[in-house]
């Protein structure tokens, strides 16, 4: 009399079956070809090290540049509406908020840092 | 968005000299490798990862102060980077797995009733995964968790899920006793 086959054995020898057959795959698969060299992953790992420090390093110059950038734009707007109607009119009388000699010092100020700025970002990407 | 790693946030270790990182990467690039190839189904796109993997590891290696003197620890960091890159190549819409034939001379030969290929492209990515951890790495469902971002919980019900379904293929492939 045949008895009815017992499902956890059968159960057991399935997956007997699917880890024979997933680690004759894994080993066909480590045989077919060789990893990638250590170098490759050392040397790409490193590149992105560096890239990564450099970007750390420029936040502070950028940060600068973008402060100098708004001193110079500011400097010139008011430059603008100091000058500009007073050389076409010639009539008004000039404005007491900031003086000649103050506005240049604030002009040249800026036209620096913005140098100095570009000059350290130039030195850090060499 | 891929799963968080492990805290890393320790105190921090020595920088991984290029000898060390060799011995690392000598006994964790082949399995690591296998698994990216049965998840994605493209030597070329796991060699990627895996460098990937493998970059990541080095990049975060000096927070990682508590895996450092743990091997097994560490191979389960791999397995968890290399399971968050799969992931986002599948959300970021890449191909079907197993959908191109593989290139010339680098088709394992398999000596085996059942074609292995075929089965995984019927499961779905995480089953896949989860089969490979439990069968060829020989990882339990805690270790698997710690792999893979899931909770025990549930590793242990979709690798029943898992099971199930390559179980139903055998069978209906004639492989199983």
């Amino acid at each position: 009399m045949n008895r009815p086959a017992d499902p956890m054995r059968s159960n057991q020898s399935t997956d007997d079956v699917l880890r024979q057959s997933l680690r004759a795959y894994a080993a066909s698969v480590c045989a077919a070809g060789q990893s990638p060299p250590v170098s490759l992953v050392w040397f790409r790992a490193e590149r992105r090290r560096r890239a990564e420090a450099l970007r750390r390093a420029q936040r502070p110059v950028r940060i600068m540049q973008a402060i100098g950038l708004l001193c110079a734009v500011l400097a010139a707007a008011w430059g603008a509406f100091r000058f500009v109607p007073t050389v076409l009119i010639g009539a008004l009388p000039a404005r007491p908020e900031i003086a000649a000699p103050l506005l240049l010092l604030l002009t040249a100020g800026s036209g620096l840092v913005l140098l100095g700025c570009w000059g350290l970002l130039l030195a850090s990407r060499q | 968005m891929a799963a968080p790693l492990p805290d890393d946030r320790a105190a921090p270790v020595e920088p991984l000299a290029e000898q060390a990182f060799q011995i690392l990467y000598d006994a964790n690039a082949g399995p690591v490798l296998g698994y990216l190839i049965a998840g994605c189904g493209r030597r070329d796109v796991a060699e990627d990862l895996l460098q990937e993997s493998f970059c990541r590891l080095l990049l975060r290696w000096p927070s990682l102060a508590a895996l450092a003197t743990d091997p097994q620890a560490l191979r389960r960091y791999l397995f968890r980077i290399a399971t968050n890159l799969l992931r986002d190549r599948w959300r970021a819409g890449a191909g079907e797995p197993f959908a191109e034939p593989p290139e010339e001379g680098t088709a394992p030969a398999l000596h085996v009733a059942v074609d292995i290929q075929a089965m995984l492209r019927q499961l779905r990515p995480r089953e896949r995964q989860l089969l490979w951890l439990a069968y060829v790495e020989e990882m339990d469902h805690a270790e698997i968790a710690a792999s893979t971002g899931l909770s025990r919980l549930s590793v242990r019900t979709l690798l029943f899920r898992a099971r199930a379904r390559a179980r139903h293929y055998l069978s209906r492939e004639g492989a199983t006793p």
